[in-house]
């Protein structure tokens, strides 16, 4: 009810609808286009973002979140060229659909089976949240601390690439939030007297560094040039009612499948996409069409992403653990406004959330209005080329970095980040995990001294809470079972993906 | 240059080098004790956790010998020469030379962009910019030096 009461007043003024109308607008744009990902986009938004308040700032970088979502299929399915990582599995069959002159209708089965599953994540979120942040409210330091150590490693284990290296990258990403003024000493630590250190390195440059820059230094030389695409007309675009009624079921599945991928720390749309693919060819009766143009494998996949991206504002929200690298950004952000995630988050600000909840009802419906109208506009951006696109991008990220602060430093500091991240990149280190480890470790550091300072520096005290203890015993199980996999496989990247 | 080892060896000799750097670095921030931790505490542990999952890295990268994919030299100096240039330029002549040049440097990265390309590149970002940052944002950015 809170919604009605609360959250449509909130998120129906003008200025509000405005900003979640310019973020899903710009998230189906980047979706759009290959080679930017809603990451970056966000990255780069964030300077923006500092002018306004802070509800209108996550409505915004929100809209620009589940856009990409939408966006992303148009370019899989036209050019089999994934507009953003979680969209790549859909080229799988969304390209040959194409190819036989069904585009029309992919891009129709796949828009709506974002916009089912991007509702039903909502609803899910409206459900859970607040449940789970009452029950969060009493939590002390010592459970948070538990709460944050579980989520790290969660991040670090089932994000893209191979475990030890994930570890390994969120471990380095609690390293770079070290430095910096340490609030409880007034120590500056490892800024080696460098005054613009002293406030640590910020999150704008550290993730358009090893996200942006990085992934630009890559993509000039791996992107190819495009081929012809044929207009899509609307006609095109109504689907025959046996279409629908084969779409219905892997539509809930997705979307179930992302509503459990979507919460888990570090696991974001693109491996709930996967993984819908998945399950969908297991279960199908004719799994020999797989590849050849089904219509199930488009709709599950693309609801399980957009469920994936909604139901990741559930620990993001409630608890002050990130759903996906992304959703670390925004809590970054929302720092930065001055409000602390956590646990308290929402009984203190009820309006955010439900405002929050709102205009994710109101973008949704915008964005099924903007990809079918506007299909047209949306397929002739696709034919600019990468060698115009990331000139673009590079202005973007010197102009926003610098005139966050017009501060030289931040220029160099994404420059040196960016090297730094495509170095890794190379060796198979994934940025995801590095990210939120800058995020959570200094949140960790300071539960972590309140909690022992609590109980008398004893961690056998720590561990007679059963709370505590029981989220630690579960985080060493995956942590030794992580590591005693990745000491014995011989392969160290089974899975190899994009980023968010 | 990259080539030489496998992918794990090198990712894992970089982790144990940057994780000896935090750890000798924490002892000037006071180590403290459990109860009380300094400012070095948490650094220490962490910096030792580094060291440590860099040596298992470089175990198992030891038994493996998959090559690092080759460095896209090209893309990195143009990508490095543009942010080098704003950087270098944006005090000196202001925001627009500023960017005209990283856009420029950054045009050359790809072999496909002609004088032509480039140039319409420059002005698109320059107003682009301009019409973002210092119309829309109200950024006190100066445009052309003093």
């Amino acid at each position: 009810m809170e919604l009605f009461t609360i959250g449509f007043p909130t998120a129906f003024s003008l200025h509000t609808l405005a900003y979640c109308f310019i973020g899903v607008f710009l998230g189906t744009l980047i979706g759009v286009l290959p080679g930017i990902g809603a990451l970056t986009a966000i990255s780069l938004l964030m300077p923006v973002s500092f002018y306004l308040d802070p509800m209108t700032a996550l409505v915004m970088l929100a809209g620009v979140y589940y856009g990409a979502e939408y966006g992303g299929s148009t370019a899989s399915i036209l050019l089999n060229l994934p507009g953003t990582a979680s969209n790549a599995i859909t080229a799988l069959d969304g390209y040959p659909m194409a190819k036989q002159g069904r585009a029309g209708i992919a891009l129709f089965v796949t828009t709506y089976a974002s916009f089912i599953g991007g509702c039903l994540g909502v609803v899910l979120l409206m459900l859970v949240a607040p449940t789970v942040a009452r029950l969060a409210v009493a939590v002390g330091p010592s459970e948070y601390f538990a709460i944050l150590l579980f989520g790290l490693i969660i991040a670090a284990t089932i994000s893209q690439g191979s475990p030890l290296k994930g570890l390994g990258m969120v471990v380095l990403g609690m390293l770079i939030g070290t430095i910096g003024i340490d609030v409880n000493s007034g120590e500056y630590r490892y800024a080696f007297g460098i005054v613009d250190l002293y406030d640590g390195v910020s999150l704008v440059a550290l993730a358009l560094g090893t996200f942006g820059v990085a992934e630009v230094m890559h993509a000039i030389a791996s992107q190819k040039d495009r081929g012809k695409i044929e207009d899509v007309t609307w006609r095109s675009m109504i689907p025959n009612w046996d279409d629908i009624k084969k779409t219905l079921k892997p539509i809930l599945r997705g979307t179930g499948v992302g509503s459990i991928v979507g919460p888990l720390p570090g696991a974001g749309p693109t491996i709930a996409s996967v993984m819908a693919y998945g399950l969908e060819k297991r279960v199908s009766t004719t799994p020999q069409n797989f590849g050849n143009g089904a219509i199930e494998g488009i709709s599950s996949p693309e609801a399980a992403n957009n469920a994936a991206v909604q139901t990741a504002f559930i620990p993001t929200l409630s608890l002050g653990i990130p759903g996906s690298p992304t959703m670390a950004i925004m809590l970054g952000a929302l720092m930065v406004h001055g409000i602390a995630p956590g646990p308290k988050f929402m009984v203190e600000n009820p309006e955010m959330f439900w405002g929050l909840i709102a205009s994710f009802w109101i973008g949704n419906v915008i964005l099924v209005g903007l990809n079918f109208p506007m299909i047209g506009i949306w397929v002739r951006l696709l034919q600019i080329p990468y060698r115009l696109l990331y000139p673009v991008i590079l202005s973007l990220v010197c102009a926003g970095v610098f005139t966050l602060g017009l501060n030289v430093f931040e220029v160099w500091v994404v420059l040196v980040f960016g090297i730094f991240g495509y170095g890794l990149r190379l060796l198979g280190f994934w940025p995801a995990p590095l990210l939120i480890g800058f995020i959570l470790g200094p949140l960790l550091e300071e539960n972590l001294r309140r909690a022992m300072l609590i109980a008398g520096g004893d961690v056998m005290v720590l561990l007679q809470r059963p709370v505590t203890a029981l989220i630690l015993a579960v985080t060493a199980i995956i942590l030794v079972w992580t590591l005693w996999r990745a000491l014995r496989s011989q392969s160290g990247d089974e899975v190899v993906m994009g980023d968010e | 240059m990259l080539r030489c080892c496998s992918k794990d060896l090198l990712g894992g000799t970089f982790f144990v080098l940057v994780g000896l750097l935090f750890t000798l670095g924490a002892p000037q921030y006071g180590i403290g004790s459990a109860v009380r931790m300094g400012a070095g505490f948490f650094p220490l542990a962490l910096g030792l956790l580094t060291v440590f999952l860099g040596v298992i890295m470089i175990v198992s990268g030891l038994r493996r010998a998959d090559r690092p994919e080759p460095v896209a030299v090209r893309s990195v100096i143009a990508v490095s020469a543009s942010l080098s240039a704003f950087a270098i330029l944006v005090n000196i002549a202001g925001l627009i030379p500023a960017l005209a040049a990283a856009v420029g440097l950054a045009a050359l990265g790809d072999r496909a962009n002609n004088l032509r390309a480039i140039l319409m590149l420059v002005v698109f970002c320059c107003v682009m910019a301009w019409l973002i940052f210092v119309v829309g944002l109200g950024s006190p950015a100066s445009l052309f030096g003093e």
